[in-house]
C-alpha cells in the first residue's frame, strides 16, 4: 500500500499540484442479526481503495479509485487535478493548509485482548445470544430483535510534506430491540452498547443486563402515560445530553459553517454563551467508551479541543484549510467516511463536561419535570432550534422518577438550552453506537461518539404523547 | 450488447462458473461499476469528490440458508474472496424457512435505461466548471447570506449474472442538482430552494433553479404568521409531495405485509385512498430515474397500478416475497448500492391526473388553502403504521378566493396519513420528475395547519 501513496504523491506534484494528501484504506463491517432466537441475517462489506486531495492554485479536488495498480491511481489523479482546475472560479475562499508541526497522540487508548477482527462468527452469535436467553420467555414478550455490527480496518496516510500516519479503526457494538405486551397495550424498548475496545468488553458491559434494559423499557412504555406539553424543568441523562453536545452545538462550531458566516456562531469567540455548568469538550480520545481517533483524514493527531469553557466560546473544529482560513490552529477534525470522499469538518467525540454534584443531589434541584434517557432522533435548524425524541422519558415528583412517559420531545434553542443548564454530576460517560454516526455532504454514517454527565436544566419545551 | 456490459457480465460468469468449487447451490452477483463527480458548495467553501465507484453484491444459497457479502472491488480475486466469505457464512448460519431460491430468469426484457452520450463525456473539469458558473451567478442575488449547492453526475453500468440463468445489465446517466439560498433583510430571514434531477444534462434546466429559488426566498423576507391554526385545504407542490410518499411505499412493501408491519395487511381491492387517486410504479418510464432493463435481481422492469381509484391492487415484491406466495416478482427488487441486499422498494411513483388543470388553476379552485412548497421538515418522522405525520413547510403561501393572498413564516402541517391519502382528491397534470417518481401538484382537503 505505501508504494502506490508514495507513488501518487510523486505523480500528482509532478502534474503541477502544489499539496498533497493521500489515504490507503481497508475496511470491513460486518452485521448480524437475530430475530427471536433465530439468526436471520450475517452480512459481510469490505471496501478498499486510495483517495488522493490535491490543492492546484487556491482550490482542492479529491478523486479515488478501488484499482489498487498505478493506472487506478492515475485516472484518480488527473480526475483530482481537473476538478480542482474546474472549481478555481468557485473557490474563491483558499484550500491551503494551515502549517502543521507534526505532534503524536497522547490519550486515551482502549484495549483490544481480543481482536474482533480474528475472532470467528461463533462467538459473535454468542453475544447477542447471551442477551436473547436473559429475556426471552419473560411476561409480554413479543419479540427480540438483536444486533451485532463491527466497523474493522486499515487507514494509511501521507502527504506531499512527508507526514505519514497509520492506524486501525474498531467500533462494534451490540443492540437489542424488544416489543412487548402489558395490560393489553403495546410497547417497545431500545438498548445499545458500543466501543472501540476488543471484544474482553463485554464482560464488562454485560449483554445480558443491557438486553434486559430493553425489555424493562418496552414494558414501561407500555404502561407509560402522555405529557401534557409545555415548559418543565429537565433532567438529560448523559446519552441525551451528547446528543445535544453534537446536534445542536457541536455543528454549529464547525468551520466550514463558520468561516463562511453559515453558523450563528460566526463571530462570537470568548462569548459567554452558556451557564457555568455548560463546559462542551471534543476529542479523539473516546473518553472510555466514545470512538477512538488517534489521527484525523489530514494526518494530524487529535487533542482535546475545549469548545465551550463554563458558558465561554473557546474555540471552533478546524481542518487545515479552515485554520489557515482563519488564522487558527488545526484541531484534528478533518475527517472523510472512507477513500471516495474528501476530508471536511466534522466531529469526533463531543461532550459536556462533569460537574460538581452526584446524581441525587441533582435530581434535588427538579421536584417536578421530566427526565430523559437516550434519543431516538430528531434536528437541528441552522438558527439554532431543535427537536430530539426521548428514547425514554419519566414524569419526576419530588424529585423522584414517578412515572414513565411516551412520546416525548424536547424542544429548544441551544443557546437558551446551554444558559439554563443549573448543574452536572460528576461522572461523565461517552459512547458510540454500533451502526449510526454522523451525516453532513452525503458523508453517512460517520462513526463518532458522544455523552456528558447528568444535566439539570432550569425549563424546556416538552411536547409529544401521541 | 454494449461493451460496458459485457464486460461486467463476463466478470460475473467467471465467478458463478466456481459455483461447485464454492461448495453452494446457488450463487447471484450483482455489479456495478459508476463514473461519479460530486460537488458541495457552501457559500464561498467548495469541496469535490470524482471517480470510479465500482463493486460488487454476492448472494449465495445452501438449502434454504443464504448469505450475502460485498466488496469494492471489480477484481476476480477480490470477488471469489469474498463469495468464498458468503458460503462460509452460509454454511454457519441457520436456515430461513421463507426462503425458496435466488431467483430465476423472466421473460420480458426491453431495453429502457436512458443514457446520455453528452452527460456522461462530461469530464470533472466541465463539471466543476459549471460549479464555478452556479457560483459566479449567485453573487448577483441581492440580500444573500447563505448559499449551498450540490451537484452530482453518474454514469453507471450493472450486471446480474446468476447460477440459476440470470444473465443481464444495462446502463445510464444521471445528473442532480440541490439549490438553496437564504436572504437576510433586517433581520428577517427568507428561504428558497429549487432542484433540477433527470437523467438527460440541460443547461437551461441546471440554471433555472437559481431564479427559481431566488424568487422562493425573496417571497419569504415578506411572509406573515398565519391567524392560529386553521383547517383548509393543503395544495401540494411535487417536490414535497416525493418526500412523504415513503409511508405509502412502506405499506404497500411485500415483505412489510409478509412481516405484519403494514397497515395493508388484507386491503387488497379495498378502499385506501380517494377514489379519484390513481397510483402507478412504473419501472418503463421514458424518462424515470429508475428506469432501467431490470431490477436489482435481474427481473424485467413492469408498470403496474398499485392503486386503482382508490382501491389497492398490489403490492411490490422482490422475489424472495413473491416466491413465498408463489407468484411472479412485480420487479421492484432495489438495492441502495451494491452493498445491501434487495428488497421490495418503489422503482418510479406515477400519480395519475384527475384534472387537465396546472398549479395556477388549481389555486384558483381553491377558496381556502396553503401551498406547501420548498422545503419541509419531518417528513422522516412520519410513523408509518400508527400515520401520525407533523411536516413544517418554511415556504408556504396562503390561498384566499382562488387566489395566494401572502407568504407564511415556517407552518406545520399535521394529519393522520391515511385519512391524507383519503382527502387527496385532485392531482394536476404539471407532472414533475422527482427522486421518486413523476409526480403533480396534489390537493388534499380539511387539513390541520398551526
Amino acid at each position: 500500500m505505501w508504494d502506490l501513496l508514495e507513488f501518487a504523491v510523486e505523480e500528482s506534484l509532478s502534474l503541477n499540484a502544489s499539496f498533497v494528501e493521500v489515504r490507503g484504506e481497508r475496511q470491513t463491517l460486518t452485521t448480524i442479526r437475530f430475530v427471536n432466537n433465530v439468526l436471520k441475517s450475517v452480512e459481510s462489506t469490505s471496501l478498499i481503495g486510495i483517495g488522493v486531495t490535491v490543492i492546484v492554485g487556491k482550490s482542492r479536488g479529491h478523486g479515488f479509485t478501488s484499482v489498487l495498480t498505478k493506472e487506478g491511481l492515475r485516472d484518480a489523479i488527473r480526475k483530482a487535478i481537473d476538478s480542482a482546475k474546474g472549481l478555481t472560479k468557485a473557490a474563491e475562499l483558499s484550500a491551503e493548509p494551515a502549517e502543521y508541526k507534526p505532534k503524536e497522540y497522547h490519550g486515551f487508548v482502549p484495549s483490544r485482548n481480543k481482536d474482533p477482527e480474528t475472532t470467528e462468527f461463533e462467538e459473535k452469535f454468542e453475544i447477542l445470544k447471551r442477551g436473547i436467553n436473559e429475556i426471552k420467555g419473560l411476561e409480554g414478550i413479543a419479540s427480540i430483535a438483536a444486533i451485532y455490527a463491527e466497523l474493522h480496518g486499515e487507514r494509511y496516510f501521507i502527504n506531499s510534506e512527508g507526514l505519514k500516519r497509520f492506524w486501525r479503526p474498531l467500533r462494534h457494538g451490540i443492540l437489542f430491540q424488544v416489543v412487548a405486551r402489558k395490560d393489553g397495550n403495546i410497547g417497545s424498548g431500545r438498548e445499545l452498547f458500543a466501543s472501540s475496545f476488543g471484544l474482553e468488553v463485554y464482560e464488562k458491559e454485560k449483554p445480558e443486563e443491557i438486553a434486559m434494559k430493553a425489555y424493562k423499557g418496552a414494558i414501561e412504555s407500555a404502561q407509560a402515560k402522555t405529557i401534557q406539553p409545555g415548559k418543565y424543568p429537565l433532567i438529560a441523562d448523559p446519552d441525551f445530553a451528547g446528543v445535544l453536545a453534537h446536534e445542536s452545538f457541536g455543528h454549529l462550531t464547525e468551520s466550514d459553517y463558520v468561516a463562511t458566516k453559515a453558523s450563528i456562531l460566526y463571530g462570537r469567540l470568548h462569548e459567554q454563551l452558556g451557564s457555568e455548568y455548560a463546559t462542551i469538550i471534543e476529542s479523539g480520545d473516546p473518553v472510555n467508551y466514545g470512538f477512538f481517533i488517534p489521527y484525523d483524514d489530514e494526518g494530524v493527531a487529535t487533542e482535546k479541543i475545549i469548545l465551550l469553557n463554563k458558558g465561554v466560546l473557546e474555540n471552533y473544529l478546524h481542518s487545515r484549510s479552515t485554520a489557515k482560513l482563519m488564522n487558527m490552529q488545526p484541531t484534528g477534525n478533518a475527517r472523510a467516511i472512507n477513500f471516495m470522499f474528501p476530508a471536511i469538518v466534522r466531529m469526533r467525540n463531543t461532550y459536556f463536561d462533569s460537574g460538581d454534584m452526584t446524581k441525587d443531589e441533582l435530581f434535588e434541584l427538579v421536584k417536578r419535570g421530566v427526565y430523559v434517557e437516550g434519543s431516538t432522533g430528531g434536528q437541528t435548524e441552522d438558527t439554532g432550534n431543535f427537536t430530539f425524541g426521548a428514547n425514554r422519558a419519566y414524569y419526576i415528583e419530588n424529585s423522584e422518577i414517578a412515572y414513565p412517559l411516551k412520546g416525548v420531545v424536547v424542544r429548544a434553542h441551544i443557546l437558551d438550552f446551554l444558559r439554563n443548564i443549573i448543574g452536572a454530576s460528576k461522572e461523565v460517560i461517552v459512547g458510540t453506537s454500533p451502526l449510526g454516526g454522523c451525516g453532513k455532504a452525503g458523508q453517512s454514517p460517520l462513526p463518532v461518539g458522544g455523552g456528558g454527565p447528568y444535566l439539570a436544566i432550569k425549563e424546556a419545551l416538552i411536547g409529544g404523547g401521541v | 450488447m454494449n461493451e460496458r456490459i459485457n464486460k461486467l457480465i463476463n466478470i460475473g460468469e467467471k465467478i458463478v462458473s466456481k459455483r461447485d468449487e464454492l461448495n453452494v447451490d446457488d450463487i447471484e452477483i450483482y455489479l456495478y461499476e459508476a463514473d461519479v463527480f460530486n460537488s458541495i458548495v457552501i457559500n464561498n467553501y467548495v469541496t469535490s469528490q470524482s471517480g470510479v465507484d465500482a463493486g460488487v453484491g454476492i448472494r449465495v444459497s445452501i438449502g434454504k440458508k443464504v448469505a450475502f457479502t460485498s466488496v469494492s472491488s471489480i477484481a476476480e480475486e477480490r470477488i471469489l474472496e469474498a463469495a468464498k466469505l458468503a458460503g462460509k457464512i452460509a454454511k454457519v448460519k441457520e436456515e430461513d424457512p421463507n426462503f425458496t431460491h435466488l431467483p430465476d430468469p423472466m421473460r420480458g426484457y426491453e431495453r429502457h435505461g436512458i443514457f446520455d452520450a453528452e452527460l456522461a463525456s462530461l469530464n470533472p473539469e466541465e463539471l466543476a466548471d459549471y460549479v464555478s458558473k452556479l457560483v459566479q451567478e449567485s453573487k448577483r442575488i441581492q440580500n444573500l447570506k447563505k448559499m449551498s449547492l450540490h451537484l452530482t453526475k453518474g454514469s453507471y453500468t450493472y450486471a446480474v449474472v446468476s447460477s440459476r440463468g440470470v444473465n443481464v445489465g444495462d446502463y445510464g446517466t444521471m445528473i442532480s442538482t440541490w439549490y438553496e439560498i437564504d436572504l437576510k433583510r433586517n433581520d428577517k430571514i427568507g428561504k428558497g430552494i429549487d432542484f433540477y434531477i433527470s437523467r438527460k444534462f440541460d443547461e437551461e434546466a441546471l440554471f433555472s433553479t437559481i431564479p427559481k429559488a431566488e424568487a422562493m426566498a425573496r417571497e419569504g423576507l415578506e411572509a406573515k404568521k398565519i391567524a392560529g391554526p386553521l383547517k383548509c385545504d393543503a395544495v401540494i407542490d411535487p417536490m414535497i409531495l416525493s418526500s412523504i410518499l415513503w409511508p405509502l411505499v412502506y405499506n404497500v412493501s411485500a415483505l412489510a405485509v409478509q412481516e405484519q408491519r403494514s397497515r395493508f395487511i388484507g386491503m387488497i381491492d379495498k378502499q385506501v385512498a380517494n377514489p379519484n387517486l390513481t397510483i402507478l410504479d412504473d419501472g418503463t418510464l421514458p424518462d424515470g430515474l429508475s428506469t432501467n432493463i431490470s431490477d436489482d435481481e435481474g427481473i424485467p422492469m413492469q408498470r403496474k397500478v398499485i392503486i386503482d381509484r382508490g382501491i389497492l391492487k398490489t403490492y411490490l415484491y422482490d422475489t424472495y416475497t413473491a416466491y413465498r406466495e408463489n407468484r411472479p416478482s412485480t420487479g421492484n427488487a432495489k438495492r441502495r448500492d451494491y452493498k445491501s441486499q434487495p428488497s421490495p422498494s418503489q422503482t418510479n411513483l406515477v400519480i395519475e391526473s384527475t384534472t387537465s388543470k396546472k398549479l395556477e388553476d388549481i389555486i384558483r379552485e381553491i377558496d381556502k388553502g396553503i401551498l406547501l412548497r420548498g422545503i419541509a421538515m419531518g417528513s422522516h418522522l412520519i410513523d408509518p403504521i400508527k400515520g401520525s405525520m407533523a411536516i413544517t413547510c418554511l415556504n408556504a403561501l396562503y390561498i384566499e378566493g382562488g387566489e395566494v393572498r401572502y407568504p407564511i413564516e415556517a407552518v406545520s402541517m399535521s394529519a393522520d396519513y391515511f385519512e391524507f391519502l383519503r382527502n387527496m382528491d385532485t392531482a394536476g397534470s404539471d407532472h414533475r420528475i422527482t427522486p421518486v417518481g413523476k409526480l403533480p401538484t396534489v390537493v388534499v382537503r380539511n387539513v390541520f395547519f398551526s
